[in-house]
């Protein structure tokens, strides 16, 4: 019968009950659209600043990550990399090489950071066709050709067709130098690559450094969706690599998650999961005030009611227990709106993406990392449990205050009240 | 009637502080209350019935004396005690307007059964009873809204004595209402008092209740002045 | 000074000549002004021409190797280095002018001057920087010497100078050892930081004499930080009295 009470005395104020209902109602709605949104960023942060950087997780030389020193290599990469790659639970795998050159065009030349890549390894973890500003992505049987990010491309005033020359110092102190044929012009979804980084085979690569079959990294993918430091999946398969790739002395190797090799990463990362809180915080914030003044009115109203109430022998729990019902109808009200108000929000963000651009129109930069400015939604059903649980419990302890405010009245004295 | 008293009141003040002023609504009020009663207690406004009511009832506590329900020192209780005191031994009827507005009349002729515990069905059949033992049969559905002055204050009564009390207090239970409906009323209390043995007191000026009261009891100043039976 | 240069053009014979070694005695005995002694381990050979083929052998932690060069220059401006041996380099050339850098690369027949920013990095896998080569910088002028030691009367021992940057000198270092033996000809270079720490020694031995001149035919530097490496330039032959064409300080002539 309390139920039936909460429910009638909701129905009582209909348009104050709706309001209330409706506000909270769009503030879940709002909520799990920005819930949506923010996780589809941090999917395509972690997409950018893990996947298609450093992998997640790594094969290197234990002093390459901080060092980074031409010479801490991975020794006999390809052998190496077939290993890794057929293990279970390696989604990709693709071997890099990294080296410093002077890059020079019919004009200009610049120091360019090169990337020697498997091209079609590549391809499985980082999408650089969609990347391609001009030209193509490197063919995996032609030797000599390389694609220019976009400002380095810019720098050096060459386009797709033209030739540069690398020069650098190579690995046995000799003076590396090559030519190659410009195949492609890219955006590399990072600031810094764009204004520096050049991609080549890694064959090529390792022929400039004068370092035969050797890698500076074996960057590998798992199954694995989250992009949480500590992430069980990839954490197990580090484990399965180092197993299967045995170490010496000579030859030392380390393995490590990708939050090992880039803590930065892991703490950006973790801060826009902190934001995400913070907005739940923020509307909730909104949606218990509104809780608390709707209560709080209602009981006002009721002061005799509730005096008569008591009067008959109500005990106060039950006063509590039919305020604390009627918030929870309420708020479970505007849940079900919320819900479907969200849901609808959440579709169009899943499927149409919503593009944001700073007022400058430039893409939005995290961290000197570029974003495709169309973020599309990632739905969690665990963040909608939450969004929803969290909405509840802010409507238990917003009307705990009215609740015992009933449930305490003094029967002659409430039942004066007019 | 009966020797044992079911209320008993002795030497009851009551005094509230109205800022610097000390109000004595109560001087030392006797009084007992025999089962199967039927009281009224009558004097002017401001004479300290209702208050005495209030003590009786366990809603408001005395400045001093002692007011025995059943047996049971209200003095000796704490508030959850004298509001279980009130759910189970304690009818209230009160002026009009103290029906709950979302429930229906036999919704709030159970209210105090629901309260009590009693299963869904049996303190539903038990409430349809009593409606149609006040005259309501048929009207069980109907909102407080729905119903006259009077037909709310007969299911009041039917919620008071639903729970079969001990003892039903009444306040003013026909100041809102027109003669008619007054008479109505009281006649189907003195029924009730007469054929179920409910012991009933009122508070009140209307001297309807009055002629209908076996027992009135004149109160003045806080104190009791006469106390006639007839 | 200009590292390198100083190195491969042998200038520090320039100060050296031969009346200079006759007269050691008296210039011994007359103390000459630090000044003296700086612009003498400082000055290059105000028009001379010289040609010259060294050795440079370098070693490192990852790779040990020896270059052979064949270099000519003009006064303190103009040089032109041309890598003989081994074959894998064979043919790149470096021509300084300046301060500016282009080095030719006759696998890709491209010639690509050294940007600005990477003026410090290693020149042909060697100790030395891009900026040593071509960084002008007077001691005179840039540094406040004190002479801490002066050769014995009987012409045994050497000048030792210290010399501490200026506040607002545009150089690298904190502060330079010199020695210098009785003929002014530096034997031994120690290169400090801005915090006093030893960045790297340069040593000139196998002091031999070329047409009248006293010239350290060896020249090694040993980086402070890295105890098991360095560069060592030593000279195969050397001539100051050829004739060099002035254009073949030129692009065009870098090709060649």
């Amino acid at each position: 019968m309390l139920l039936a009470m909460a429910w009638r005395n909701l129905q009582r104020h209909g348009r104050r009950t709706f309001i209330t209902a409706a506000a909270m109602g769009i503030s879940v709605a709002f909520v799990m659209a920005m819930l949506a949104y923010v996780d589809g960023m941090y999917r395509k942060m972690a997409d950018v600043m893990i996947n298609q950087t450093t992998g997640q997780l790594q094969v290197a030389h234990p002093d390459f990550a901080t060092q980074r020193t031409m010479y801490d290599t991975v020794p006999d990469a390809a052998a190496r990399l077939k290993t890794v790659a057929a293990l279970p639970g390696v989604r990709g795998a693709s071997a890099r090489l990294y080296g410093f050159a002077l890059l020079g065009g019919a004009e200009q030349t610049a120091g360019a950071q090169l990337v020697g890549v498997l091209p079609e390894q590549e391809l499985e973890l980082v999408p650089m066709r969609d990347r391609m500003v001009s030209g193509a992505w490197l063919a995996p049987d032609q030797t000599d050709q390389i694609v220019l990010g976009e400002g380095l491309a810019e720098t050096l005033e060459v386009a797709v067709g033209d030739q540069v020359v690398a020069v650098t110092q190579a690995a046995d102190g000799s003076l590396g130098n090559a030519l190659y044929q410009v195949v492609g012009v890219l955006t590399s979804g990072s600031v810094t690559l764009d204004r520096t980084g050049a991609w080549l085979r890694l064959k090529d690569l390792q022929t400039l450094l004068v370092l035969p079959d050797q890698a500076h990294e074996i960057t590998l993918l798992s199954d694995s969706l989250d992009s949480r430091a500590g992430d069980p999946i990839v954490s197990a398969l580090v484990k399965t690599v180092r197993a299967a790739l045995p170490t010496d002395e000579k030859h030392p190797l380390s393995v490590r998650p990708w939050w090992v090799v880039s803590p930065a990463t892991a703490s950006m990362l973790a801060t826009s999961d902190a934001s995400a809180w913070l907005i739940l915080v923020i509307l909730f914030l909104v949606a218990g005030l509104g809780i608390l003044n709707t209560m709080l009115m209602s009981v006002f109203e009721r002061t005799k009611e509730l005096g008569v109430m008591k009067a008959l022998g109500t005990r106060p729990a039950k006063i509590v227990q039919l305020v604390l019902w009627e918030s929870l109808l309420l708020s479970g009200l505007a849940c079900l709106g919320g819900l479907v108000l969200g849901g609808v929000l959440d579709w169009m963000l899943v499927n149409w993406g919503l593009a944001l651009t700073t007022s400058s129109g430039d893409r939005l930069s995290t961290g000197g990392v570029l974003f495709d400015p169309r973020i599309f939604g990632v739905v969690r059903a665990d963040r909608i449990v939450v969004t929803v649980l969290t909405l509840l419990c802010v409507a238990v302890v917003a009307a705990l205050w009215p609740a015992f405010r009933a449930a305490r009245l003094r029967p002659v004295v409430a039942m004066r009240d007019e | 009637m009966n020797a044992t008293p079911i209320v008993t009141v002795k030497d009851l003040t009551r005094d509230y502080q109205q800022g610097t002023i000390t109000v004595r609504a109560l001087r030392g009020v006797d009084l007992d209350i025999a089962t199967g009663e039927f009281t009224a207690l009558m004097g002017p406004s401001g004479s300290g019935k209702t208050t005495l009511l209030n003590m009786i009832g366990g809603l408001d506590e005395p400045t001093s004396g002692t007011v025995i329900i059943d047996g049971q020192d209200l003095n000796s209780l704490d508030r959850g005690q004298r509001s279980d005191l009130r759910l189970h031994r304690i009818g209230f009827v009160f002026q009009s307007y103290n029906l709950i507005p979302v429930l229906s009349a036999v919704e709030n002729a159970e209210f105090v059964l629901m309260l009590r515990g009693l299963p869904a069905a049996e303190r539903r059949a038990r409430a349809v009873e009593t409606l149609a033992a006040v005259g309501l049969a048929g009207m069980e559905n109907r909102r407080p809204s729905e119903l006259s002055g009077g037909q709310q204050q007969r299911v009041a009564v039917a919620r008071a004595i639903a729970s079969k009390p001990a003892l039903v207090l009444a306040d003013e239970p026909t100041a809102n209402l027109d003669s008619k409906s007054g008479h109505e009323l009281i006649a189907t209390m003195a029924k009730l008092n007469e054929e179920l043995g409910l012991t009933f007191v009122f508070a009140t000026h209307d001297p309807k209740v009055m002629n209908a009261a076996r027992r009135v009891v004149w109160m003045e100043d806080g104190k009791v002045q006469r106390d006639e039976r007839k | 000074m200009r590292l390198l240069n100083v190195a491969l053009l042998g200038l520090f014979l320039t100060a050296t000549s031969a009346s200079a070694a006759e007269t050691t005695a008296e210039t011994a005995a007359s103390d000459p002004s630090i000044t003296e002694l700086l612009d003498a381990a400082d000055d290059v050979q105000r028009g001379d021409h010289s040609h010259a083929t060294l050795e440079m052998q370098v070693k490192t932690a990852h790779y040990e190797r020896t270059m052979k060069m064949e270099t000519w220059a003009e006064g303190t401006d103009k040089t032109l280095i041309r890598i003989t041996a081994p074959a894998k380099d064979a043919g790149v050339s470096t021509l300084m002018v300046g301060n500016n850098i282009w080095n030719y690369l006759p696998k890709v027949d491209r010639t690509m001057k050294v940007p600005a920013g990477m003026m410090g990095g290693s020149w042909m896998g060697s100790h030395f920087t891009n900026d040593d080569l071509v960084k002008e910088s007077r001691m005179s002028e840039d540094f406040d010497g004190v002479i801490t030691q002066k050769p014995a009367a009987d012409g045994t021992g050497q000048w030792l100078i210290e010399l501490t940057a200026k506040p607002d000198a545009p150089v690298v270092w904190g502060k330079v050892l010199l020695a210098i033996n009785i003929d002014k000809l530096p034997t031994k270079i120690e290169y400090f930081d801005e915090k006093g720490t030893l960045v790297r020694t340069m040593l000139f031995t196998d002091i031999q004499d070329v047409q009248g001149r006293q010239v350290p035919m060896t020249m090694t530097l040993l980086p402070a930080d890295k105890p098991d490496e360095f560069t060592r330039l030593t000279y195969l032959d050397i001539d100051f009295d050829t004739e060099i064409p002035s254009n073949i300080f030129s692009l065009q002539a870098l090709k060649r």
